[in-house]
């Protein structure tokens, strides 16, 4: 009896002891294994809660009827999304009053459209816009402050590598499927005239048309690059056009409704750099206010043409082919296909098919794009960095899927010994016969000289000079080479002597009948200490550029300085201008901060010589605090810039909130019932607060969340890392009326610390 | 252990066993009304908030969320336990006219909550008398609470809500409760207390 | 007791057979026992195997559940009761009052004036001692007292087991409301209920211990006039710390990427309560016996 007795206490005892035990809460970090790295470290998630379903609607007889629709991918907590601009902005193709955004609630579900958006920020060519969500579909509005959607940062898409392990997110089909993941790899670069070498990023990834304007991310989950493709065409018409709805509403919906047209399988991603200052100017509230002269993209005046292909395997910095080329050797790793473009409008739909030995090659192909390069001039696209495999290679160019324009060159061999001419470049001798000007943009006068290298020139070679200006033959000579002054290879000088006014000139170099080397200038200004001033101050000494926070007939007024006090709407800056030939080529980039907010290349459409054009930023509230400037250029040469400095002259540092963190979502439920528990608080503090130091204060709150009907939360932000030296410790707490509260400091993120970490917790009635 | 003593009837109680029930008795007493009191100062107490900058000083209760100086409100205080709406205490400042009256004010808040709140309307306007003697506007409304995170999923839930307007210069003093409004009048004595300690100065 | 009596040479069994009453503590570990197998049954099988969802809440099976407690005491208490050569008689009153003030008295002031749900949780843990203390945990204690007080005692109270009997009749009625109560009016799974109804009954038994030592003794020793109201205390501040060690038992369900909780601690917190206590008290029955009969030659007044 006693023995059973004592055994009694030892077990009520040790019940009561392990019954009162403290419990010991879990550490985040380090709970995953760490054995290999897995293939994509990136916060999948969080990258599908980010992607967007984009709608274009119309109202038809009191029907909404989607009109085209694409993916798009959430780039700040407060709504803003990139997507593709063909995607977003109205046409013929794509009738539309309303932006619908969808977003995926359930990742394993369709999306569901829940908020309407408008468009802040967009451009045609690059195929690129900016929306930002303003209401929900029953009309509300919304307080973007108070939205709080998971995003993604934009990664550095130069540091892409060759086979560099990618992943695209986006919705495959019409809206009917969850969003989807594709992984790939990065299978090539075409070069384009609007962004140079990396214009696009090629991937071997099998990607929906309807994936275009969602988001290519690299092993840290950044956003590397948009996967685009505008619906192909045939004569004009559109190859993939899906009917889904009843759109004239006689019952049926058949061929006679309006369809949604369907990009085809997508090979091409617009590196996310492109989009960089689209974001930050959204980020930070700024538009590009209004300028002398309104930008008009003004439709065709003809028939667009494409003509004077040809090749040529080195593009100078100033976008300037350094010499043509009819064969290209074995391992050459670049190759561009230059043309002239006539009565082209920004947004057409082009595309170049390219057949090596007659089989279509994925790679070099550029599938249908935006056009971005304006009415006329010269283009270029290519593949760079990616050696070349021999065969004959047949480039064939579309407008709109009709054929405008072919051709082929030959891939293989060694080394060309052929007689070539390469590298162009101008100058401009004025009366005293000084250089007055060199490059690509030379100042007005009358004697061009044009140097240039030459190789394998053999005595007696027939070769011929044609300068043109505007399109037009100025003159040209037919000549043999002079092998005892030149020798078979160096540099030589030619001259033109003529008026040589404003505009765009051009100087082609034949070797027999074959081109040789090609290259444009362009006469911009008056010669001032050997260079071309195309942009004058008003006065002699006087700063080239005003600033000022607003404009009144075409002058400046308001405050009229280059440092300005915080709080300014508008910044507008001035400036002078002479000798610019309308249609002259033109960009204007503005910085903030050293980034690059907006770049417009444009025709020059004012008068010849002026004063006053003005450009202009402006903001939805106020310009934030920062260093803006403009940067004035023609033929990638700069020519002018000027800097204004607003408040402290530097960006707020919470200016860009960091995609990068810990998501923290999970369920909250009964312990009794294994229910969710609707309207339960789950808090978490700032990492520099325990549950001890928190008094209710919300600003010790980093964020928190309300459970729905199911008990679900999900912390609207991210949780910042620590590192393993210096860990970031959290608290949460978790509150729900009836049930015991949960409190737990030391909740810690780390670098590895796996996203999202599902917190669930178990809330028990006492 | 086994030798059992039957006892008989008791006939009355002694004076020690009476006086234990008289002390128990009076012990049920006092531990009843220690337990009211004690229940009545966790679930009424509060703290007290000051903001100089917007010349309101107020008494909020303890434990409740408080967030202040955002723009469109001075402070506001959500009750971190309730289920399923967070019952909310607000104390907001809107500039106005000089020829601004209290009705002026709600009409500008009705405008402005219908285009953000859904099914949002008007249920009562009635004229009120502060503590301190000055005269409010008293506005009932109600409209549907919905889940913002459109990655949760919840019914929406219909609240009811006041706001007492009061004029100060050039200034609308706001005080707003809302709650959900099955609980609506249970709680409604919080914001009477609110409304209490409301100093505006 | 003679001295020359073969105490070491009786058999044991004819010692219990000469024993008139019925043998509470050893009926009353029976209940517990039995109480505490069906539990760890219910949760062990819900737990790990898929014979019994841990999702199960069939309304039968829990209102069978929450009777459990009150049909081991038919079983074992009432009939042995009933079997032994003096029976206590009475005990299905206690039992139905026990339920009643329960019903009638307890379950609505603690829904409609402690509320304990809206503050409670919120406190600390020495505030939740306090507000369990003073609130329901009193509420409980002093409903039970009152029964017995203005019923059996003194009447029927003839050795101090009379009251741990009466009172822990009182309980498993009182226990049982509420144990109905949690079966009913909640979607609680089974093993969650099979924890609760072994944690109220538990905590309602042991607490009860306390009150019926205190009338016993009220009954049959001379106590100071203060007797019984510190009794009150004593049993109303355990059944305090039970609630405020018990929620800190339960809170302990944070978990990453899981959904586990420690039910099984709060049921050996109730349990090891109900050990200690029994053994406690049986001790101090003991020890008073011991004395009393050291004094008086008999064991009861």
């Amino acid at each position: 009896m006693r023995r059973t007795k004592k055994f009694l206490w030892l077990v009520g005892l040790l019940c009561l002891v392990v019954g009162t035990g403290v419990p010991l809460l879990p550490r985040l970090g380090g709970s995953r294994a760490q054995d290999e790295p897995p293939l994509v470290e990136l916060n999948e998630e969080v990258i599908k809660r980010a992607t967007v379903f984009v709608m274009q609607t119309y109202q038809n007889q009191g029907q909404p009827v989607i009109s085209c629709v694409g993916s798009g991918t959430l780039v700040s907590a407060n709504g803003l999304i990139l997507t593709n601009a063909h995607s977003a902005l109205p046409s013929d193709l794509c009738r539309a009053d309303q932006l619908v955004i969808a977003v995926t609630v359930k990742l394993d579900e369709p999306p569901i459209p829940t908020y309407t958006a408008e468009l802040v920020e967009f451009s045609r060519g690059l195929d690129l816009a900016m929306l930002r969500i303003t209401g929900y579909l029953d009309g509300r509005t919304i307080d973007p402050s108070e939205l709080q959607l998971p995003f993604v940062e934009l990664g550095d898409s130069n540091n892409l590598s060759l086979d560099a392990t990618i992943t695209i997110v986006g919705y495959p089909s019409l809206g009917s499927d969850p969003v989807a993941v594709t992984r790939g790899t990065v299978s090539g670069f075409t070069a384009e005239k609007i962004a140079g070498d990396r214009a696009w990023i090629r991937t071997n990834a099998t990607i929906p048309g309807t994936m275009s304007g969602g988001g290519a991310y690299d092993r840290d989950g950044k956003l590397i690059g948009i996967p685009t493709i505008a619906p192909a065409t045939t004569a004009g018409e559109v190859v993939d056009c899906r009917v889904i709805q009843d759109t004239n509403q006689d019952g049926l919906a058949d061929r006679s409704d309006d369809c949604v047209p369907v990009g085809g399988f997508i090979s091409a991603l617009r590196p996310s750099r492109l989009a960089r200052g689209m974001v930050r100017g959204a980020t930070l509230g700024i538009r590009q206010g209004e300028d002398l002269t309104e930008t008009v993209n003004l439709p065709s005046e003809g028939t667009p043409t494409f003509s004077n292909l040809y090749f040529s395997t080195v593009i100078n910095e100033a976008g300037v082919p350094s010499n043509v080329v009819g064969l290209v050797p074995t391992g050459t790793p670049s190759l561009y296909l230059l043309f002239d473009y006539n009565n082209m409008v920004d947004g057409m739909i082009y595309e170049l098919r390219v057949s090596v030995n007659d089989i279509y090659s994925v790679d070099y192909s550029l599938p249908p794009v935006t056009w971005s390069g304006g009415r006329r001039g010269t283009w270029y696209i290519g593949s760079s960095e990616t050696p070349l495999r021999n065969g004959l290679y047949s480039f064939r160019l579309f407008i709109e899927g009709r054929e405008v324009a072919s051709s082929v060159i030959n891939v293989g061999g060694g080394a060309n010994t052929d007689p070539s001419f390469s590298n162009i470049v101008f100058g401009l001798r004025d009366e005293d016969n000084n250089l007055a000007g060199t490059g690509y943009v030379l100042p007005d006068g009358s004697l061009v000289e044009a140097r240039f290298n030459y190789q394998y020139m053999a005595a007696d070679t027939a070769w011929t000079y044609i300068w043109y200006f505007g399109g037009q033959e100025l003159t040209r000579s037919t000549e043999t080479w002079d092998f005892e002054q030149y020798q078979s290879q160096g540099t030589r000088t030619i001259t033109a002597t003529a008026d040589f006014v404003p505009g765009q000139y051009r100087l082609q170099l034949y070797i027999g009948d074959f081109l040789s080397a090609t290259a444009d200038f362009v006469i911009a200004g008056s010669a001032v200490s050997s260079r071309a001033v195309v942009f004058p101050p008003p006065a002699e000494g006087e700063e080239i550029f005003t600033f000022a926070t607003d404009e009144a007939n075409g002058q400046p007024a308001g405050s009229i300085r280059t440092e300005f006090p915080a709080g300014i709407e508008s910044l507008y800056i001035f400036f002078n201008w002479q000798l610019i030939a309308p249609g002259t080529l033109w960009t204007r980039r503005w910085y903030v901060d050293d980034d690059v907010l907006f770049e417009v290349t444009e025709p020059w459409d004012a008068e010849s010589s002026g004063s006053n054009y003005f450009a202009s930023l402006t903001s939805l509230d106020t310009l934030p605090d920062g260093r803006y400037k403009l940067e004035i250029s023609m033929a990638n040469i700069v020519l002018a810039s000027a800097e204004a400095k607003v408040g402290l002259g530097q960006l707020p540092v919470e200016a860009f909130a960091s995609a990068e963190g810990v998501q923290m979502s999970g369920r909250i439920t009964d312990a009794e019932t294994g229910q969710g528990i609707p309207g339960a608080m789950f808090l978490v503090l700032k990492s520099e607060f325990s549950i001890e130091d928190f008094t209710w204060d919300g600003g010790q709150v980093l964020g928190y969340s309300i459970a729905d009907s199911d008990g679900r939360y999900q912390i609207p932000v991210l949780l910042p890392r620590g590192t393993e030296d210096d860990p970031l410790l959290y608290s949460v707490l978790v509150r729900a009326e009836g049930y015991l509260p949960i409190n737990a400091d030391g909740i810690t993120v780390i670098e590895d610390t796996p996203s999202p970490v599902e917190l669930n917790v178990e809330l028990s009635r006492n | 252990m086994n030798e059992i003593i039957e006892i008989g009837e008791p006939t009355e109680l002694t004076f020690t066993q009476r006086w234990n029930t008289y002390l128990s008795l009076a012990l049920a007493g006092l531990i009843l009304f220690l337990g009211l009191s004690m229940r009545d100062n966790a679930l009424n107490a509060t703290i007290e908030f000051e903001d100089l900058e917007a010349g309101v000083r107020v008494q909020v209760p303890t434990s409740w969320l408080l967030t202040s100086g955002a723009a469109d409100y001075v402070v506001r205080a959500e009750d971190p336990n309730a289920l399923p709406f967070k019952t909310l205490l607000q104390v907001s400042v809107l500039p106005v006219g000089p020829d601004a009256t209290p009705n002026n004010v709600l009409d500008v808040l009705n405008i402005q909550r219908s285009e953000r709140l859904a099914t949002y309307h008007e249920i009562s306007r009635t004229d009120e008398t502060l503590r301190d003697g000055s005269a409010a506007k008293r506005l009932t409304y109600a409209y549907t609470e919905f889940e913002r995170n459109p990655f949760l999923q919840s019914l929406p839930l219909v609240v009811k809500g006041v706001d007492v307007v009061v004029l100060r210069g050039s200034q609308a003093v706001i005080i707003t409760y809302r709650e959900e409004s099955s609980a609506f009048d249970d709680h409604l004595y919080r914001f009477e207390n609110l409304l209490g300690t409301v100093q505006i100065f | 007791m003679s001295s020359f009596e073969p105490i070491l040479l009786a058999p044991e069994e004819a010692i219990e057979e000469s024993y008139p009453y019925r043998r509470v503590w050893r009926t009353s570990a029976q209940e517990i026992g039995v109480l505490l197998f069906t539990v760890l049954l219910i949760v062990g099988v819900s737990s790990f195997t898929s014979f019994l969802p841990d999702t199960y809440a069939n309304p039968r099976a829990k209102t069978g559940l929450a009777l459990l407690p009150l049909v081991a005491w038919l079983f074992f208490s009432y009939r042995g009761e009933r079997q032994a050569l003096i029976p206590r008689t009475g005990l299905i009153g206690m039992v139905i009052l026990g339920g009643l003030v329960g019903y009638g008295v307890a379950v609505p002031l603690e829904e409609h004036v402690w509320k304990p749900d809206l503050w409670l949780p919120a406190q600390g843990f020495f505030g939740r001692i306090l507000g369990y203390m003073f609130t329901v945990g009193f509420t409980s204690i002093f409903l039970k007292y009152l029964v017995v007080r203005y019923t059996v005692w003194p009447q029927r109270f003839n050795q101090r087991m009379d009251g741990i009997a009466y009172i822990l009749a009182v309980a498993i009625g009182y226990a049982t409301v509420f144990n109905l109560h949690a079966a009913w009016f909640s979607d609680i799974t089974l093993a969650a209920l099979a924890m609760r109804v072994a944690s109220i009954t538990f905590s309602q038994l042991s607490t009860a211990l306390l009150i019926g030592y205190f009338l016993s003794e009220l009954r049959i020793s001379r106590p100071p006039v203060f007797w019984m109201p510190m009794g009150l205390l004593m049993a109303s501040f355990i059944s305090g710390l039970y609630f405020a060690f018990r929620g800190m038992t339960l809170v302990g369900s944070l978990q990453v990427a899981s959904t586990g909780s420690s039910p099984l601690r709060s049921l050996m917190l109730a349990a090891g309560l109900v050990i200690v206590m029994f053994l406690v008290m049986s001790f101090l029955i003991e020890s008073a016996d011991t004395r009393m009969e050291a004094l008086t030659g008999r064991r009861n007044a």
